[in-house]
């Protein structure tokens, strides 16, 4: 009897040692060996108006976790599903000072900085400094889209059409893409979610 | 004949029950499948806004190394009906009642929805054409 805790806290550090803990996210996208270094996709420069008419760059995103998006404001299906799972994330983390929502809007006729602003107002977030409702020019939707949903892409059988697609991209403090889920679904935004706490601990100080 | 006539009170109740609900003489779920018809039309053609969006980039990369005005007709077919899709979204509404008024503005509707689909689907189909002799 006097044996029982010894054994106990043996198999208690067994149980430790066994249990695995997450590993990094994997870095999505395609990659390239330049002079024996990596070179991981990467988001490119950008600069749009958010929906104070601010310029919003790349430098607004330096060192900051986010995630990415595509929507339009009159979209009568998927955006409004988008919207409130975008919203349980905005809620969750919209006190991290290290975390972005950045949503793209692919309808730059319609979604101007005003109708951006008044559709934020809407969601309730029409103060965040966290979400922000970026409007791209027509010639340059096709293009970022690309960069962004490349890993998706990469990875399903995606048709074509990725501006419709209701994807959330998870980008990291590098402007590389960690994650990506269906931003209809509820049980992957869970996921995708605990993600995001991973990567804001990824560069922490120990 | 009591029975006789608890039996078709029966069944009558039990024919009302499975009768779809009606209002202003329309059937709800008429009105339904119709939004839902309309839905994924707008849908599947916003998918291929991408795809027409991609091509127009496509033909602008060639215009750059061979600039040729056959291009600019079908880059501005693929242009205006992107556009006419937007405007289409901007316009509409979901109808509030359930009535006849709105039966016909779903009809309207997706008599429009399917107008611009065709004229996506020709423009997409001509760029395709082109891109493919380009190549």
């Amino acid at each position: 009897m006097k044996r029982f805790p010894f054994i106990a806290a043996i198999f208690f550090f067994i149980y430790l040692g066994c249990k695995q803990s997450p590993g990094p996210l994997p870095i999505l996208g395609e990659s390239e060996i330049v002079d024996g270094d990596t070179i991981f996709h990467q988001i490119p420069d950008f600069s749009y108006l958010d929906q104070y008419g601010q310029r919003f760059t790349q430098d607004s995103v330096r060192s900051k976790v986010y995630v990415s998006d595509f929507f339009f404001t009159k979209c009568p299906t998927i955006c409004p599903k988008m919207a409130q799972q975008l919203l349980r994330i905005h809620q969750q983390f919209e006190h991290n000072p290290d975390f972005r929502i950045l949503s793209h809007s692919i309808d730059p006729k319609y979604d101007t900085t005003e109708a951006l602003k008044k559709y934020a107002d809407k969601l309730g977030v029409g103060d965040s400094r966290t979400w922000h409702f970026l409007s791209v020019p027509k010639n340059e939707i096709s293009a970022i889209a690309g960069k962004y949903l490349a890993a998706v892409q990469q990875d399903s059988t995606l048709e074509e059409g990725f501006t419709h697609t209701g994807h959330f991209l998870l980008i990291d403090q590098e402007r590389r893409i960690r994650s990506f889920c269906d931003g209809t679904k509820s049980e992957e935004v869970d996921r995708l979610m605990k993600e995001i706490s991973l990567l804001l601990d990824e560069k922490k100080p120990h | 004949m009591y029975r006789k006539l608890v039996l078709f009170g029966l069944m009558f109740i039990l024919m009302s029950a499975c009768k779809p609900s009606t209002s202003g003489g329309i059937s709800t779920t008429e009105l339904a499948s119709l939004h839902t018809e309309l839905m994924a039309l707008h849908d599947s053609t916003m998918v291929k806004h991408g795809v027409s969006l991609k091509m127009i980039d496509q033909l602008d990369q060639i215009k750059l190394s061979q600039p040729e005005g056959s291009l600019d007709s079908i880059r501005d077919e693929l242009d205006r009906s992107n556009e006419a899709m937007m405007d289409w979204m901007a316009e509409y509404t979901d109808p509030v009642t359930q009535d006849s008024s709105a039966l016909n503005y779903l009809m309207d509707q997706l008599r429009l929805m399917k107008a611009i689909a065709q004229t996506q689907a020709t423009a997409i189909s001509g760029g395709k054409t082109i891109l493919e002799t380009k190549k």
